[in-house]
């Protein structure tokens, strides 16, 4: 090619990289008067949010999350999200998803496939659909959320940012459309999402299989994961060398086993979960039914102490079973399953008192255990491979046995760690609004551009990047942040002293540097 | 082609991509104004929403462009449901749209 062409090819390039433009999130407000994210009673500013009735904290949330998932991804057309709080009963509290699906727009890098609606018109460069909107979100009116934005979540409740960045993700595309327990594809047509879908025991993509291979495959735990180049990149970037559970002898049954890990006592790990492993024994009585679930006072305290215990699952709190373990002297507890199924479960519950580290097996694998004489066990870590990905580095998905028909294939495994905002249960240990982990990384091999470039505030580039390849989104909390206070504060004195402090406790926090900082404010002047 | 065609032919592409780009992005008055056409419009809303895939296959249609596109089935939407044990603490499982939410993390036996 000759220089000028070139060049002008090059100018191009740069200029395309240019127009591209954040994509506009747009909550639309489908409540009625007085309920929802209308609803009138009075609340008490929480940090982050100045709002001063529950509809308008709850609209400000709403808001913040769609700015920023907008300030992440690309698109010039506006994502239109419908928003509404319900009473939607006990211990619900909420749901979403694509309103709709697309395929063979000429746009579609590939197809006879379906894109979510979000991503269809991103792909399209148009409204595919106008007048409707690209995703459904509904929340429980009966729950109290905390609606602060400041990551801070108080023991006991559940953010309403957290859960919105992770239902505005399925509805983004972090979704798959097929009932997982027939292996059915909506309209006998796969998704974008499942061809990156791989099943490592049968070597074949959820594409490629058949109905009844990919029912098998949707239940196959731990041994399906996501092939895309960039959550894989990610992945190698946030997640936490391998801890494995190995049962080291007998030969018969030496290996590494799932396991499931608990909410209280220390974290497991090679210092603290290794020996060889002894049967606890009870009374079978009024605390627990049976003479090996561990809920009541060990009466073979002597055999255990200094060993590992295993107790069966059932009859009493996973606390007291670890508190007895303890008490007759078990350096660790194991417990086995007692139904079947995988993965091994989270055992919750709290209990400042256990010092042992505590781990959960399956039924089978803690038969295993227990009926196998001289079982010596260890918890290793190895550096060459990762937590929650396969030993090419590739993450995980969600796929329980039995089938979780909703949840199933469209996250990514429990096993990951840290753990990530698109796993099926919302934790403690999130914090959505800077941290998205690898969930960019999975929207970007579905067909996403993500902002390659800096927050901006009025046009005036502040230095700090949007979102990395580690799914940190320091910019795109500056861009949120910045329209949040534009919006709320009561003039421009009390915008520049709330992005001061703003920028303040980004420094603080090592979040940004002090340049970065500099460039923030020199921004925010200008406004 | 000469270069200069070339170069003639690609500067001209790069307005053109330029201008259509622009006429691409939309005002936040115009953004709130079709927020508030969708809020208005029954057929837009959630409740109308097939619920079974059996439904969506139902609303298929095809776009301006050639495509086809289906309403998506609500259950195979994410359902979040709580749960508390005990002692108060909160556990947060996800199930699908239709059947009983279940806690995947028991507290307790």
């Amino acid at each position: 090619m000759n220089k000028p062409l070139l060049m002008l090819t090059v100018a191009i390039g740069v200029a395309l990289a240019g127009l591209a433009s954040a994509a506009d999130i747009v909550p639309v407000n489908l409540d009625s008067p007085n309920e929802g994210y209308n609803d009138n009673t009075a609340a008490a500013p929480v940090p982050g949010n100045p709002g001063t009735t529950i509809g308008a904290q709850r609209r400000i949330v709403a808001q913040f999350a769609a700015d920023l998932w907008g300030s992440v991804l690309v698109s010039d057309v506006p994502v239109y999200v419908g928003a509404q709080f319900n009473p939607l009963g006990a211990n619900v509290l909420g749901s979403a998803g694509a309103s709709f699906i697309f395929r063979n727009e000429p746009e579609f890098p590939v197809q006879d496939t379906w894109y979510s609606s979000a991503l269809a018109d991103a792909l399209a460069g148009r409204d595919l659909n106008p007048g409707f909107t690209d995703i459904g979100s509904q929340f429980s009116s009966d729950f109290t959320f905390y609606y602060g934005l400041d990551g801070n979540t108080p023991a006991g409740q559940i953010s309403f940012l957290d859960v919105v960045m992770h239902e505005f993700g399925h509805g983004l595309g972090f979704q798959n459309f097929e009932d997982e327990s027939s292996g059915k594809w909506q309209s006998n047509t796969p998704d974008i999402y499942s061809t990156f879908v791989f099943d490592n025991t049968t070597g074949l993509f959820w594409t490629q299989m058949s109905n009844p291979q990919r029912k098998n495959s949707a239940i196959n735990y731990g041994n399906v994961v996501f092939t895309g180049a960039s959550a894989i990149h990610g992945a190698s970037l946030i997640l936490d060398d391998r801890t494995s559970f190995r049962v080291t002898a007998p030969a018969a049954i030496a290996g590494d086993y799932a396991y499931g890990t608990a909410s209280f006592g220390p974290v497991p790990t090679p210092a603290n979960f290794s020996g060889s492993v002894v049967l606890g024994t009870d009374a079978a009585n009024a605390a627990g039914p049976s003479t090996t679930d561990g809920c009541s006072a060990f009466t073979n305290a002597g055999a255990v102490a200094g060993h590992v215990a295993i107790v069966d699952r059932g009859g009493c709190a996973f606390v007291l079973k670890a508190a007895n373990a303890q008490a007759a002297g078990a350096t660790a507890l194991i417990v086995a399953n007692n139904v079947a199924g995988s993965p091994p479960p989270g055992m919750g519950g709290t209990d400042p008192t256990i010092t042992i580290a505590a781990i959960s097996v399956t039924q089978p694998d803690g038969a295993k255990i227990k009926g196998a004489s001289g079982v010596q066990v260890a918890l290793q870590v190895d550096p060459t491979k990762l937590q929650g990905a396969d030993n090419l580095g590739r993450p995980r998905l969600y796929t329980p046995n039995p089938v979780e028909p909703g949840s199933t294939g469209s996250h990514y495994d429990t096993a990951l760690a840290p753990n990530a905002l698109m796993e099926p249960a919302i934790n403690d240990s999130l914090n959505a609004a800077l941290n998205l982990d690898i969930t960019p990384n999975l929207l970007e091999d579905t067909g996403w551009h993500l902002n390659p470039g800096n927050a901006l505030i009025g046009g005036c580039n502040t230095t700090i990047d949007i979102v990395n390849d580690a799914g940190l989104i320091v910019g795109a909390n500056v861009q949120a942040t910045n329209n949040l206070l534009l919006r709320t504060a009561a003039n421009k004195g009390a915008y520049v002293n709330g992005m001061r402090a703003y920028r303040d406790r980004l420094v603080s926090a090592g979040l940004i540097t002090s340049g970065q900082g500099n460039a923030l404010m020199a921004c925010v002047t200008k406004v | 082609m000469t270069p200069r065609v070339s170069t003639l032919l690609a500067g001209i592409a790069l307005a053109g991509i330029a201008a259509a780009a622009h006429s691409a992005q939309t005002t936040h008055a115009e953004r709130q104004a079709a927020a508030a056409a969708i809020a208005r419009n029954k057929a837009a809303s959630i409740d109308a929403q097939p619920r079974t895939m059996a439904q969506a296959d139902a609303t298929q249609f095809r776009t301006k462009s050639g495509g086809t596109a289906v309403r998506v089935p609500t259950e195979l939407w994410s359902t979040l449901g709580v749960a508390k044990d005990t002692r108060g603490a909160t556990q947060v499982t996800e199930g699908d749209g239709t059947a009983p939410t279940t806690v995947q993390e028991a507290p307790h036996e």
